[in-house]
This record gives C-alpha cells, sequence and structure tokens, in this order.
C-alpha cells in the first residue's frame, strides 16, 4: 500500500473504523459474560466505585455506613451514580474509553501530520490488554487521563480552562493530575508563560489542602508507589503492557529519532513510571501505541531490503494482534466475580448469623457490595494479612478473627494457589484441624467457613 | 582446487568417524536416559494419535504438559525410517554440526589445518562429546541450525534466502532461537561500533526473528506464563531442581567443561579479532559467543545447552587463537619452537579435552537406567493394579512412567505445577522421615498407595532403607538387592486396611 492511499482511507473512514471496532470489541466481553451468568462488569476493584454511586444513590452521599466513614466524593463515582439512575452503569468505561480515543485523535491532530499514524495509534490502543481493562473495568483513573487530555487540548485556547479540567483531574487521581499540571507548565515554560507556571503551582497547593481536608492524613508516598516487577502483560499483568508493543515501540523510537525526540522521551518517561505508578500504565500505553503505530505505519508503507520480511511481519502484526485480542476477551470474560461467587455473597447476606467476611483483600469489594458485611481486610496492611493468613497459632489468629468481628472465611482456588505455598499452611491448617471452624459450603472454586465465636472473658 | 576435494573428502571422513564413534558409545547405554520418556511418550502418543501428550493420566502433580511439539513430529517421522531414531537424530545432529563449524573457521582462519583443529576441539569439548548422547533432545538440531545460520552470515547476499529458512526453522524447533536473536542484535552493535556501517538486512532479520519467535513461544507457553510469570524461563523448577539445570556455573567447571585448550585459544583468538585484527569474518561467531555468555549469566538457559553453544563457537575462535599464536611465536626468539608448542598442545587437548570427554561420556550413559532397572519396572508394572499410585524420585519419573505404565505423584516438569518446592518437600520428607505417622499423611495428601525405594533414591538420600518402615503400615518388599518396593497398609487413623 502507499502512503497516499494509506492517507486517504485514513482520513475517510479512520474514525469511524475505530470507534465501531472500539464499541464492538469492549462490548463482546460483556455480553459473554450475560450469557455465561456472570455480573456484567468484570473486575473485583469495579465494585468499589459500585458501591459508593449506590451510597450516593441511598441518599448517604459520602457516609460509607459499613466502615462509619465518610470519604471525598469523587467524580468517578458521581458520573456511575448518574449511569447508575438510567440502569446502565457497566456502560460507562466503554463511553469513557470512546471519549477518550475521540479527545486523542482531536490532540494527536495537533501535532502528528500523518493520519494514518493517528488511526494506527488508536487502533494500537484499543488492542492493548491495558485498554481491554479499562474500558470494561469501573476505575478512575480512565476518567482522570480524559480530564488531563482535555486539559492539554484547552492549554492553547484557554488557560483557565485547561486548569479547571486539572482540578478536576487531580480529584479524580491525584498521581495523574500532577502528571497534567508537569506537562502543562512544561508547555508554557517554552512560552515564559509565567502566569500559567504560577497558576500551575497554585493548584497543586490547592489539591494538596483538599486532600487533607476530607481526608485528615498526609498520603504516605508507599500508598502510591506499588514498584511492580510485572508490569509486562505476558507474564501475568493484568493490565499491564505487551512485551509486543515496547518492541514496535522501540522500532518506532529508531524510526523518529532526531526527528521528535519530545514524544520518544515522554513515552519512555511514561513508561518508566508506569512501572512505580500503575495509574500511569493508560498514558504509557498511549505513548507506546503512538512510537509502535508509527513503526507499523513505516513498514506498511516504506520498502525494506527484505520485501519477503516485510510482507511477513506485517500478517505477524496481525497475529499477534488478534492473539492480544482473543486473550483480553477471554480473560475480562472469566475474571471475577463469577456467577457462584456473587451468588454466594447474596446468600451471606440473606443469612441471620452477624459478621464480616475474610477473605483476600483483592475480593472486598464485592464481598462488601454484594454482602452487604464488612470485609475484614481491605487494604493493604501486610500486619493484618500476615496475622489473618499465615499463622496457625490459635492464640493470635481467634482474638484477631473475634476483634474484627469476623464470622465468615472465604478460601478461593486463586488464593490457595497465589497465596499460599503448602496447603496446610497457616489458616489453611486451622480451618481443617482447629474445630472452631464450619465449613458451609465447598466448590472447586470457592470454601466457605464459618468461625464459631466464644464469650471473650 | 583438486586440494580443496580433498580437504571436502577429509571433513566428510572425519564427521562420519565422529558420528559412528558416538553412535558406538550410544548404542552401548541399555537406555535412553532418564530424562527423555516423556518425550518418547510424546512421540508415541502422536504415533498413535497424531497429536502430542498433553493431559496425562501417568502423572497426579502434573497432569497437563506443555511443550513445543515440532521436534516431537520430527522425531515421529523419523522413527517410521528407524527404531534407533532417538539415538541417530542428536548423534547426527552432533555430527552434522561440525560441516558449517568447519566452513566458519576456513573462512575467518583461511587455513584447512586451522579449520581442523577446530572441529577436533569443538568435538572433543568435554561437555560437547557426552551430551546429548542418548537423549532425544532438539538442542542438537537446533545448534546445527544456529551455527549454519552464523556460518551463512559471512556472505549474506549469496544466502539470504536460505538463512531466512534455517532461522525460521530454529525458530519453531527450540528455544535456542532466542541466543540467535540476541546474536543478531551483537552483531548490528558491533558493525556500527567497529565503523562498518550496519547492515540493513540483518537488523530486519533480528526484528522479523524477535517478533515471530516471541510470538510463537508465548502462544505455546501462555498458559505456563499467565499462571507462574515470570518462573516459565526458568521452567517453574523448585529452587534445587533449577540449581541443577540453570546452574551455578563456576570458572573451574566451564573450564572444564570446554577443554583447557578451547578455553585459551578461544581467549587469545577472540581477543585478536576483537581488538587487533578488527576481522569483520569474526564478528558473527564473536556476537554467538557474547549472547551465550549472556544467556549463561543471566541463567535463562539450561548450563549444559549453553555450554555446548560456547564450546562450539569458541573453538572457532581457537583456531584463530592456534595460527595468531605460532606466527606470534616465529616472531620471537623461539621461532624453533612451533612443533614443540603443537606437540604441548596436544598433549594438553589429550588429558584435558579428549580423555575427560570419553570418561564424561561413559559416566553420563551410565546414569541411564540399566537393563536390569528397565526389566524391574516392567515386572512393577505387570504386578501392580492399575489404579496403583507410586511415589519415586522425581528424577526418575519420566522413566517409570514409560516403563510400568503407572501412575506416578510427581515427574520433572514442573511448568504447570503449583507450589514445586512443597511437593518436592513433601516427597523429601517421605524418603527421609523416621515417622510412618508423616508418611502415612503424605500417601492421603498426595494421593500414592506404594512407594519405590530405587538406587539412585539410596544415593540421593544417603540410605539403603525408609527409615520409617513398619510391618504393618508400611511393610517393604526387595525387588532387588537395592530396590523396594513399600505398600501403604494403614490409614492416617493408623487402622489397618
Amino acid at each position: 500500500m502507499n502512503k497516499s492511499e494509506l492517507e486517504y482511507y485514513s482520513r475517510r473512514f479512520g474514525l469511524v473504523v475505530v470507534i465501531v471496532f472500539a464499541v464492538v470489541l469492549f462490548l463482546t466481553p460483556l455480553l459473554m459474560r450475560t450469557v455465561k451468568g456472570s455480573p456484567i462488569t468484570p473486575g473485583a476493584e469495579s465494585y468499589h466505585y459500585q458501591r459508593a454511586a449506590d451510597i450516593i444513590a441511598s441518599g448517604n452521599i459520602n457516609y460509607d455506613a459499613l466502615h462509619d466513614i465518610r470519604y471525598p466524593l469523587t467524580p468517578a463515582a458521581m458520573l456511575l451514580f448518574v449511569m447508575t439512575i438510567f440502569g446502565v452503569p457497566w456502560l460507562v468505561p466503554i463511553l469513557l474509553m470512546v471519549l477518550l480515543l475521540v479527545l486523542l485523535h482531536q490532540y494527536l491532530m495537533k501535532f502528528v501530520a500523518a493520519r494514518s499514524v493517528i488511526i494506527t495509534t488508536l487502533l494500537c490502543i484499543i488492542v492493548s490488554p491495558t485498554a481491554s481493562v479499562f474500558a470494561t473495568h469501573h476505575s478512575s483513573i480512565l476518567l482522570a487521563v480524559i480530564f488531563a487530555l482535555l486539559a492539554l487540548i484547552l492549554v492553547e485556547n484557554s488557560i483557565m480552562w485547561s486548569y479547571a479540567c486539572v482540578c478536576f483531574a487531580i480529584i479524580t487521581d491525584p498521581v495523574i493530575g500532577v502528571c497534567a499540571v508537569a506537562g502543562i507548565v512544561v508547555a508554557r515554560w517554552t512560552r515564559k508563560d509565567r502566569r500559567a507556571i504560577f497558576i500551575g503551582v497554585f493548584i497543586l497547593a490547592l489539591g494538596a489542602a483538599w486532600y487533607l481536608l476530607w481526608t485528615g492524613s498526609v498520603p504516605r508516598i508507599t500508598e502510591l508507589i506499588v514498584l511492580r516487577a510485572d508490569f509486562l502483560f505476558e507474564i501475568g499483568a493484568n493490565a499491564g503492557i505487551s512485551i509486543f508493543f515496547i518492541i514496535f515501540a522501540v522500532y518506532g523510537g529508531i524510526i523518529m529519532a532526531g526527528k521528535n525526540n519530545q514524544v520518544i522521551f515522554a513515552a519512555a518517561g511514561c513508561l518508566v513510571a508506569s512501572i512505580i505508578f500503575p495509574s500511569l500504565t493508560l498514558p504509557a500505553v498511549v505513548g507506546i501505541s503512538l512510537l509502535a503505530a508509527r513503526a507499523i505505519v513505516y513498514l506498511l508503507t516504506e520498502q525494506w531490503d527484505l520485501e519477503l520480511l516485510q510482507q511477513s511481519l506485517l500478517l505477524l502484526i496481525g497475529c499477534v494482534g488478534l492473539f492480544l485480542v482473543i486473550t483480553t476477551v477471554r480473560d475480562r470474560v472469566n475474571e471475577s466475580p463469577s456467577q457462584q461467587f456473587s451468588h454466594l455473597m447474596i446468600e451471606l447476606r440473606n443469612q441471620y448469623r452477624e459478621g464480616a467476611i475474610l477473605t483476600a483483600p483483592e475480593y472486598a469489594p464485592v464481598v462488601e457490595y454484594y454482602s452487604g458485611r464488612r470485609a475484614v481486610l481491605s487494604g493493604t496492611d501486610a500486619a493484618a494479612l500476615q496475622t489473618a493468613f499465615y499463622s496457625r497459632d490459635p492464640t493470635v489468629v481467634y482474638p484477631f478473627l473475634t476483634d474484627s468481628n469476623a464470622g465468615y472465611i472465604i478460601i478461593t482456588r486463586e488464593m490457595r494457589s497465589s497465596m499460599f505455598t503448602r496447603s496446610d499452611e497457616g489458616i489453611l491448617f486451622l480451618l481443617e484441624n482447629s474445630g472452631r471452624f464450619v465449613k458451609m459450603q465447598t466448590s472447586d472454586e470457592l470454601e466457605v467457613w464459618y468461625f464459631i465465636r466464644t464469650p471473650q472473658r | 582446487m583438486e586440494w580443496r576435494r580433498w580437504d571436502i573428502l577429509l571433513l566428510i571422513v572425519v564427521v562420519l568417524a565422529f558420528f559412528w564413534l558416538r553412535m558406538d558409545l550410544a548404542d552401548s547405554a541399555e537406555s535412553l536416559s532418564y530424562d527423555s520418556y516423556l518425550t518418547v511418550r510424546s512421540v508415541d502418543h502422536i504415533r498413535e494419535y497424531g497429536v502430542p501428550l498433553r493431559d496425562d493420566d501417568l502423572s497426579v502433580a502434573n497432569a497437563r504438559h506443555i511443550s513445543n511439539p515440532i521436534f516431537e513430529y520430527v522425531l515421529a517421522g523419523a522413527m517410521v525410517f528407524s527404531k534407533n531414531a532417538y539415538r541417530i537424530v542428536p548423534n547426527l545432529f552432533m555430527a552434522l554440526l561440525l560441516l558449517p563449524l568447519y566452513f566458519i573457521a576456513l573462512r575467518f582462519t583461511r587455513s584447512i589445518a586451522a579449520s581442523f583443529v577446530t572441529i577436533f576441539l569443538a568435538g572433543f569439548g568435554p561437555i560437547f562429546f557426552s551430551s546429548f548422547l542418548n537423549t532425544p533432545s532438539s538442542t542438537p538440531v537446533a545448534a546445527f541450525l544456529l551455527v549454519t545460520v552464523l556460518a551463512l552470515l559471512h556472505d549474506i547476499d549469496k544466502h539470504i534466502s536460505l538463512i531466512i529458512f534455517l532461522t525460521i526453522a530454529l525458530t519453531f524447533l527450540s528455544p535456542v532461537i532466542f541466543v540467535l536473536v540476541l546474536a543478531l542484535a551483537i552483531l548490528v552493535v558491533l558493525l556500527r561500533v567497529e565503523g562498518y556501517g550496519v547492515d540493513k538486512r540483518i537488523g530486519e532479520l533480528f526484528l522479523f526473528t524477535l517478533i515471530l519467535s516471541l510470538w510463537f513461544y508465548i502462544i505455546i507457553y501462555k498458559q505456563a506464563f499467565f499462571s507462574q510469570g515470570v518462573q516459565v524461563l526458568w521452567q517453574n523448577l523448585p529452587a534445587e531442581f533449577a540449581a541443577i539445570t540453570f546452574g551455578n556455573a563456576t570458572f573451574l567447571s566451564t573450564l572444564y567443561a570446554l577443554g583447557v585448550v578451547s578455553f585459551i585459544l578461544g581467549a587469545v583468538g577472540m581477543y585478536q579479532s576483537l581488538f587487533e585484527a578488527k576481522s569483520r569474518d569474526a564478528y558473527p561467531v564473536v556476537a554467538g559467543i557474547i549472547s551465550v555468555v549472556i544467556a549463561l549469566a543471566l541463567r535463562i538457559t539450561p548450563l549444559v545447552v549453553g555450554l555446548v553453544l560456547l564450546c562450539v563457537l569458541l573453538a572457532v575462535m581457537a583456531g584463530h587463537g592456534l595460527l595468531v599464536s605460532v606466527q606470534y611465536l616465529r616472531k620471537t626468539k623461539f621461532s624453533w619452537s612451533p612443533y614443540v608448542f603443537y606437540a604441548i598442545l596436544v598433549i594438553l587437548f589429550i588429558l584435558s579435552a579428549f580423555l575427560p570427554s570419553l570418561v564424561d561420556a561413559k559416566k553420563s550413559l551410565q546414569e541411564a537406567p540399566s537393563a536390569a532397572d528397565v526389566a524391574l519396572f516392567q515386572t512393577l508394572g505387570t504386578r501392580l493394579s492399575k489404579d496403583s499410585v507410586l511415589l519415586v524420585p522425581v528424577k526418575e519419573g519420566f522413566a517409570v512412567q514409560y516403563f510400568t505404565k503407572r501412575t506416578i505423584v510427581a515427574d520433572p516438569d514442573f511448568l504447570l505445577v503449583q507450589n514445586g518446592d512443597e511437593l518436592l518437600r513433601d516427597i523429601d520428607s517421605v524418603y527421609t522421615s523416621r515417622f510412618n505417622a508423616l508418611v502415612i499423611g503424605k500417601a492421603q495428601k498426595l494421593g500414592f498407595t506404594h512407594i519405590l525405594f530405587t538406587r539412585s533414591a539410596a544415593r540421593q538420600y544417603a540410605r539403603d532403607h525408609i527409615v520409617a518402615e513398619d510391618a504393618t503400615c508400611l511393610p517393604g518388599e526387595h525387588l532387588d538387592d537395592q530396590t523396594i518396593l513399600y505398600t501403604i497398609g494403614c490409614t492416617y487413623a493408623g487402622d489397618s486396611k
């Protein structure tokens, strides 16, 4: 295909094809989940936002009776609340992802001349595992990225509107908000726009004050930073970056070197930062997709010395895309919560015996959403996790369970394989041998135990 | 021209003699190595059903195997021609490997004598000679393809189609392709650094091969990658097995495996071609050596595979190193001494390579199950009922499965096994425990009905029987002077069955 043909088709049909492809691709796993009987929205974390929206709908606004706390009212929860009124909360991530693609199209048109590169970038984003997760799960990150992108689009026209968007981005996800401010400050620095820089710093201070007022605590940097060794999709990171994207991005970077170094540095910076701050994975995918798209368009339009390899490589790129699409769709379909898990939680909601539920922290949002009971472990409290799951000492475990009002213990198949190295480790030993736990339900997917509490002396 | 015909004839004779020697040694062993029998079962499965063995009814812990099936299909094809294909294929390719090696050396050194020295150094490198004698592994074929591609890279214009074909073949055959991919990347860097300019075609070949091989292996091992993560690079082996397979290679053990002459002359040749002569012809081999060393240092290639490749590639450099050393000697006061130098080298070669390689080969063949072991396993298979589950030392798992046709607890394929370390600890505790209650408990946990105490278990656990032996709960029966079959006779509560 020659360059002008590719440009023609990209200009004529590009955006429409991208949107239709995105909607079909992101709707497919949700429809398949419905057919399978699983709750339509995948991802345990999604139910944290769903519950926040339900709390708003119940009239409590931001008061969580289950934990007896008030928490900041976020734009993500409010948006979900609005869509819950219409009965389609599961549509929110797809709509937001399509909006992101459209905004990105507009933004990239400013500084990328070739429309084919823009369209290929969007296609790369759509087939990426990260987009598959963000377009189906409820998350504040996608909304924050949209606000940040809006801010970058508006910065040329209206600095005030741009900063207004930054404020929303900071409220939604502080890391992305701060990055948006940094982007604007860098963009205005070259023009020596002191006013814009000053406002940027002022907004950051305001954001910090807002955070402190609502939460009453200073955020620990360790809460924001999660250093991950497995940020690659192919080695098990659900929303990670595909290694193929990185290889093509490197190739694209070599092609672009010297011509557009800012893009290369920005993408590389986002990629490195995303290893430390998971919130930045989506922006990193955008940057990497842009470089990878440059490489793919080069392969489509320029001639290699080994033409046979070039043709084969293009075919291979199609195979890689297909592999990513099939794998991510299958992952979304099989992701928790399953039908069995959600039904069990609803059963627990109707149990007359009181008590919170002890299970792995990642299940906490689903447990709380469906069962209406508190999850004993919902954060990253390593000491509590250690006491609850890894101790065999009854004098340590029983007081912990009693103090945290735990009534039920749920052990899933994934927990057995990922959290425990021995089948009789820690609480697994006590469940089977101590006589203080009654097995209520067991299946190949999970088991539920009831903890018999004794009156405390 | 006449001279050239003579040297090719001699080369063919050497290759055939080398093949004959390896086959003669391999045939002296009564069976294949312990690790071979999963491949054998998979090939049998292909011949019977047309598909490789995936769901394994004969294993409790490793009920599913995943591997690259291409080589198993090649073996299944070869089995049509000869029943001895499990020995012929690896030994044939180990011998054929000397052909491209000779041509690389000839191109690089421009000396027929040095090229023959190269193939002798490679062929009798202790690790090279003693490996894959009776193991149907894809590594010999992969090493042959790798060395051929490196040989053809000297004249890329003429051989590009063949290079592409062999590279694709290597991709589908063995993970050794990643050594070639890394070598191509290093070659591009070396050419650039040394100011030769980058041949665009090498870059294109690199990118294509990288994407193809990654895609292919991610698809094959997808299930393992998604469940075990980065551990798959180390075959998800428990720490104890990983240390043996990926190894703690010390300087001395490497020196012994490669041969002292190869190592010293190879280092001289490499230094000279990289820093003094800056010969373009040397770069593909140097790139290959660097990539193998990186893979060994990062422990992402099995030690044996890495050392075999290193032995072969270093021999080319050793051929060049020999020429350089002789030329250097001729310029000194010791110009009379090349013949003394040759004599010293020959003695060193015999002592450090030839003799150790024969000894190591004999040793590796002795490690295979003997005829008595095979007969014992087969008898055991007829004696035990079909629902019996045997606990055997993990190392012997594949062979016991194959000969007894009975289910075992665990075999050495840990790729999809969750908590392999725990499994290994449990097995060790059965063989070493003093308390039969613990053994009975493990029997209920792992689901075995019999324990086989073999010669290799005696060596591994440094005892001649299971200490927890008990006439009621764990009665033992001597199958021969060292092999004992224990039967689980109690339940966990201590009730006699």
